[in-house]
């Protein structure tokens, strides 16, 4: 069972991640799919610190 | 009438609730100018976060030029900020008594977040044009309902889209219903809502013991849960990618789902019983004339038929409720040789097709 500070710290590896993406991408459409992916991991980040 | 942003900021929060049908919203009223790449976040706090150039920008364009003919780009720019505008209300929406402290909670469990975000922009997108409708924007955008934007959450909305409304069918509902429920719900209701919708259009409220139902609703909750949680690997492809797989997981996820109410189904459907039929040989010859079957001793009543009063060979014991007893049949010289062996049990349709070939069904 994963722990909560290891999720943490693997969601905001995938936060990192999906802006990276973004920043990357010349198609708006895609860059706003995964910025607002990002935005949710974000959130959920948020839920899961302490 | 709504005449600049600050107005819209002030009315957008309301003008959700009141499209939604949701009891309450848990918005602050505090709006934050986003910072780190943050295009819109419902804090768990209350406030909430927008991103300046996307959807500040936009919305102060939207009523700087109020009423002015635009282009498609910019109507469709509008109708992205307005749009990420509702979604990210739609997070704070929910019923009476709901808090933030228990939809947070739930928010970390497994398939919550996929549930909740693809709910809130499916929702987001279907409704728009009533959210537009409901602030009077049509009048300061001209053309704003005639253009279209695609939503994100590519990984989320195809399953999500296909999970409610096969709800919808399952429930006999009007399409979009199980879709507008679920957005009224925080995370803590959500899956619980969605279970029950499942549960109560199935055959097992009448088919298993009410105490079953818990253990029923948890397992298929669980299944789901971890269905909607596979959705979250594709969040990183491409969204043509992302949109092809959730739908091909949506669809899996449905086979499965009803795979398992079946199987749950059929547990808890009692198994019907043979129909038997006790065959006894007469006691006596049979008296002349017909007799009616009151006036048989029960000791001279040789067949009795017993079958589940509801079970699915209802129809056949009926069938045969109307086979004459031995005791009216012809005289004993024109019949074959009564058994000597002890009376016989044999299943319903050996028996009907005996109760044939004796002639004692046939007259």
């Amino acid at each position: 069972m994963e722990s909560t500070e290891d999720r943490y710290a693997r969601t905001q590896l995938l936060i990192a991640d999906l802006r990276r993406r973004a920043e990357a991408c010349e198609d708006p459409r895609e860059q706003a799919n995964l910025s607002r992916s990002a935005d949710s991991l974000v959130r959920l980040a948020v839920a899961l610190q302490p | 009438m709504i005449t600049s942003r600050e107005g819209l900021l002030e009315q957008h929060a309301w003008a959700a609730l009141r499209i939604s049908g949701a009891d309450q919203t848990a918005w602050s009223g505090e709006i934050v100018e986003a910072g780190e790449g943050i295009l819109g976040l419902a804090h768990w706090d209350g406030t909430l976060h927008l991103d300046r150039a996307c959807i500040l920008e936009p919305l102060r364009d939207l009523y700087d030029r109020g009423g002015e003919p635009r282009t498609d780009a910019e109507l469709i720019r509008y109708r992205e900020a307005l749009v990420t505008l509702l979604h990210e209300q739609s997070h704070f929406l929910g019923p009476v008594g709901a808090s933030q402290e228990a939809a947070r909670a739930a928010f970390k469990l497994p398939g919550s977040r996929a549930l909740e975000e693809g709910v809130a922009e499916l929702w987001a997108h279907d409704h728009l044009n009533d959210y537009i409708h409901e602030l009077g924007i049509e009048k300061v955008a001209p053309g704003i309902t005639e253009v279209r934007s695609e939503p994100s959450y590519a990984a989320f909305v195809p399953a999500v889209r296909l999970f409610t409304a096969d709800l919808d069918r399952q429930a006999g509902a009007p399409a979009g219903e199980t879709l507008h429920l679920l957005n009224r719900q925080t995370a803590e209701g959500q899956w619980h809502q969605a279970v029950a919708r499942i549960y109560d259009s199935s055959r097992l409220p009448h088919l298993a013991p009410p105490d079953q139902s818990p253990a029923i609703r948890l397992q298929l909750e669980q299944a789901l849960r971890s269905s909607f949680r596979g959705l979250e690997l594709y969040e990183p492809f491409p969204r043509g990618f992302a949109t092809s797989r959730s739908h091909a997981a949506g669809t899996r996820l449905l086979t499965s789902l009803h795979q398992e109410l079946t199987t749950a189904e059929c547990r808890y459907t009692p198994t019907p019983r043979p129909t038997r039929i006790n065959l006894n040989p007469p006691a006596l010859p049979a008296p002349p004339g017909p007799i009616s079957q009151a006036t048989v001793p029960p000791a001279s009543r040789p067949a009795q038929v017993s079958t589940p009063a509801d079970s699915p060979h209802s129809a056949l014991h009926h069938a045969l409720a109307g086979v004459t007893p031995p005791a009216t049949r012809p005289p004993a010289a024109r019949l074959p040789a009564a058994p000597a062996t002890p009376p016989r049990t044999i299943p319903s349709a050996t028996a009907a097709g005996t109760a044939r070939e004796t002639g004692t069904g046939s007259r």
